[in-house]
């Protein structure tokens, strides 16, 4: 997962190394790469259970970080990119949903993930679908506060940074989405 | 017994784990992205240099990008206009 959710020491080095204009391209792209390094499998992950896509969930995390690249210049605050980099990373997957859903090219109700191998799991392969094609069926802003408080474990403070909506709205959201979670897998099983 | 906290926890752990450290791809800074979808002005430009841009302008040498949507430029329309056929 992320290793370094503050920042980088690099993202610092890219903001003292800067020029008289604030930006510095090769620092930036150092930067930026290193913070890619250490986050990118974190983000995709992230990506992945909010699309069940790998492969959009890299093009996401892609651009979200190029588009981290192109205002390296205007970030007030290195330490911040992580933050404005996960945001990209929940708008990318939005821009995806709200296209595939009006294609049907990616059909969330009918991920079905592949049997875990792992020795020791909690919830058996199908436990496991059922929660996420569940989880896939709540509305928008209950999902992405579920994931982001049970998966990334952020608090109501930073998911709702992440979000773009207000601490009081993640904690109404976590509430509601238990509350259907739980009702939808009781009616399903 | 699970709560519902713990098997939504479980579960989200055990998709993301899917994905494994050493199938993370390169970053790619300046390369042109595979087509999501994604809103005009999602994808990646070109960063560092402005003459590595020559293609993308008017009069450069190198290939246009292919447009949104995969739509043809307008210029590059051969069809005659109308009328115009004599």
């Amino acid at each position: 997962m992320e290793s370094n959710p503050r920042g980088s020491a690099a993202a610092f080095a890219a903001a003292e190394h800067a020029g008289p204009g604030g930006y510095d391209a090769v620092s930036a792209e150092a930067a930026v790469t290193e913070l890619y390094e250490a986050h990118a499998l974190g983000l995709i992950r992230l990506a992945h259970i909010m699309l069940g896509d790998r492969s959009s969930a890299e093009d996401v995390v892609q651009e979200a970080f190029c588009g981290l690249y192109r205002r390296w210049s205007h970030l007030a605050d290195p330490a911040s990119a992580v933050d404005y980099v996960r945001s990209s990373v929940l708008n990318g997957c939005r821009s995806v949903q709200r296209r595939s859903n009006s294609r049907r090219s990616l059909a969330p109700l009918g991920y079905q993930p592949p049997e875990s191998s792992a020795e020791s799991v909690a919830l058996t392969g199908e436990e496991r679908r059922e929660v996420m094609r569940t989880l896939r069926q709540l509305p928008q802003r209950q999902r992405e506060a579920l994931v982001l408080r049970f998966y990334l474990e952020l608090s109501a403070d930073e998911a709702a940074a992440t979000m773009g909506i207000s601490p009081s709205s993640v904690r109404s959201a976590i509430t509601r989405g238990l509350a259907s979670l739980g009702r939808m897998l009781e009616e399903s099983s | 017994m699970n709560t519902l906290e713990d098997r939504l926890t479980a579960a989200l752990r055990e998709t993301a784990e899917e994905i494994t450290g050493d199938s993370v791809p390169p970053l790619r800074l300046t390369s042109a992205p595979r087509r999501l979808g994604l809103p005009r002005g999602y994808g990646p430009e070109p960063l560092a240099n402005p003459a590595d841009a020559g293609g993308r302008r008017r009069g450069g040498t190198g290939p246009s990008p292919p447009a949104p949507g995969g739509l043809r430029p307008k210029s590059a329309t051969t069809r005659p206009r109308r009328g115009s056929s004599r």
